[in-house]
């Protein structure tokens, strides 16, 4: 198929969905984890950091996880090398994001708002 | 195995020849006692049996949607009512030996209500805040993946199954997916277990780089099932396929090209043998 009629029929190969899917979602919680290290070592800022997105973070992360695998396994099913290093590729960058994210919320787990 | 001779005289020649000496293998099945028998159900499908021909763009606007009521109550009752009125169904006749079927995905409403129930959500503030965290990004997640569904869905797909150029087609909106020959196409009977080993069968028509369409959900009688399966294969003339893969009931009609000359497969002396000798030259694949 040419790249014009995939372009047209974009939603229809199911793993390359998944797979741009989990690549957006892994751009978002970088930005999201740079911001938050940004104003936790560099400014001191602790107000600014996304401790009340915690619970919808985490959630975003394993499903990220769990597309970024769905549309690695689409690509392991083709016998195109580049889409399946791709996807593999984004699968471990997903991971290394949800356990930085895991580490860094340890770390500033002091850093919470109180409430008594 | 009377009971399934007098079913299958419906096609003389081909299918008692080509299953004579594999009927010794006992149905696992045969031994229940169903509530409508393959006979009744026969009957029930060959009352009003003329497939409808030609007027496509009339007729089948409101036929687009009908995929979606099998999907949600589909016994094989429902689909052998379905067959009585349109022969051919799910397809509509075009041409004496051209077949086409447009339908829309059943994630086109399943995707709406996933977006309508999700903006309700964010647009109410229901489940705006749980204990100082902000769950507002819940429904959002939900109103994105549902607009996602639904917009994916939005194209009319359309397949055809041409016995004259012995190809199928696949097209999304227009833009051609796929096309191939017929023996890519197929009816298969699915099997799933639960864990007290009973079995539950479906009933699906797939092909190669095609999306499968479930024609009956879930359904215990393994002989309706079948009967329905063979009787739909029958019909629009591709091939069918048991659950197992490897087993005797299986009706092939279109052979992969070159399959004549392999070694493992044995030779019918019949009419439809000559099929992929045709094939081969009429093909421009």
């Amino acid at each position: 198929m040419r790249w014009r009629d995939r372009i047209v029929v974009f939603f229809f190969p199911q793993g390359l969905m998944l797979t741009v899917a989990a690549l957006m979602l892994f751009f978002i919680h970088l930005s999201v984890f740079v911001s938050d290290v940004y104003n936790f070592c560099v400014t001191h800022h602790y107000d600014r950091m996304s401790f009340h997105y915690t619970v919808i973070l985490m959630f975003t992360q394993v499903i990220g996880i769990c597309w970024a695998a769905m549309g690695s396994l689409y690509a392991e099913m083709t016998d195109d090398k580049f889409l399946r290093c791709s996807a593999l590729i984004i699968l471990i960058l997903n991971g290394i994001t949800f356990f930085s994210r895991l580490s860094l919320e340890f770390l500033a787990i002091q850093y919470r708002e109180e409430n008594h | 195995m009377e009971r399934q001779g007098s079913v299958w005289n419906l096609r003389p020649g081909l299918l008692e020849r080509a299953r004579g000496p594999a009927w010794t293998a006992p149905c696992p099945r045969l031994s229940v006692v169903s509530v409508l028998r393959p006979a009744a159900l026969e009957k029930l499908v060959s009352q009003d049996a003329r497939g409808q021909v030609g007027g496509l763009p009339t007729a089948a606007r409101g036929k687009r949607f009908q995929l979606w009521a099998l999907g949600c109550v589909c016994t094989e009752r429902h689909l052998a009512k379905r067959l009585k009125s349109n022969s051919f169904y799910p397809f509509m006749q075009q041409q004496p030996k051209v077949f086409v079927l447009e339908y829309y995905l059943d994630t086109l409403w399943k995707g709406s209500l996933l977006f309508a129930v999700c903006l309700l959500l964010v647009v109410f503030g229901v489940v705006s805040e749980v204990h100082r965290q902000a769950t507002w990004g819940f429904p959002a997640c939900g109103m994105v993946a549902g607009l996602w569904l639904m917009v994916s869905s939005l194209p009319r797909r359309r397949l055809v199954l041409n016995h004259t150029r012995g190809i199928y087609h696949f097209s999304i909106q227009g833009r051609t997916v796929c096309q191939g020959p017929l023996h890519l196409v197929y009816v298969r009977l699915a099997l799933s277990s639960d864990a007290y080993g009973r079995s539950f069968f479906q009933l699906v028509l797939c092909g190669h780089k095609l999306e499968p369409l479930v024609l009956v959900q879930l359904s215990e009688r393994y002989e309706q099932m079948e009967f329905l399966g063979r009787h739909i294969a029958r019909k629009l003339d591709i091939n069918y396929f048991d659950h197992q893969a490897t087993s005797y009931r299986h009706v092939v009609r279109h052979w992969p090209l070159g399959a004549a000359f392999s070694p493992g497969i044995v030779l019918r002396r019949d009419r439809s043998y000559s099929r992929p000798g045709r094939s081969l030259t009429e093909l421009d694949v």
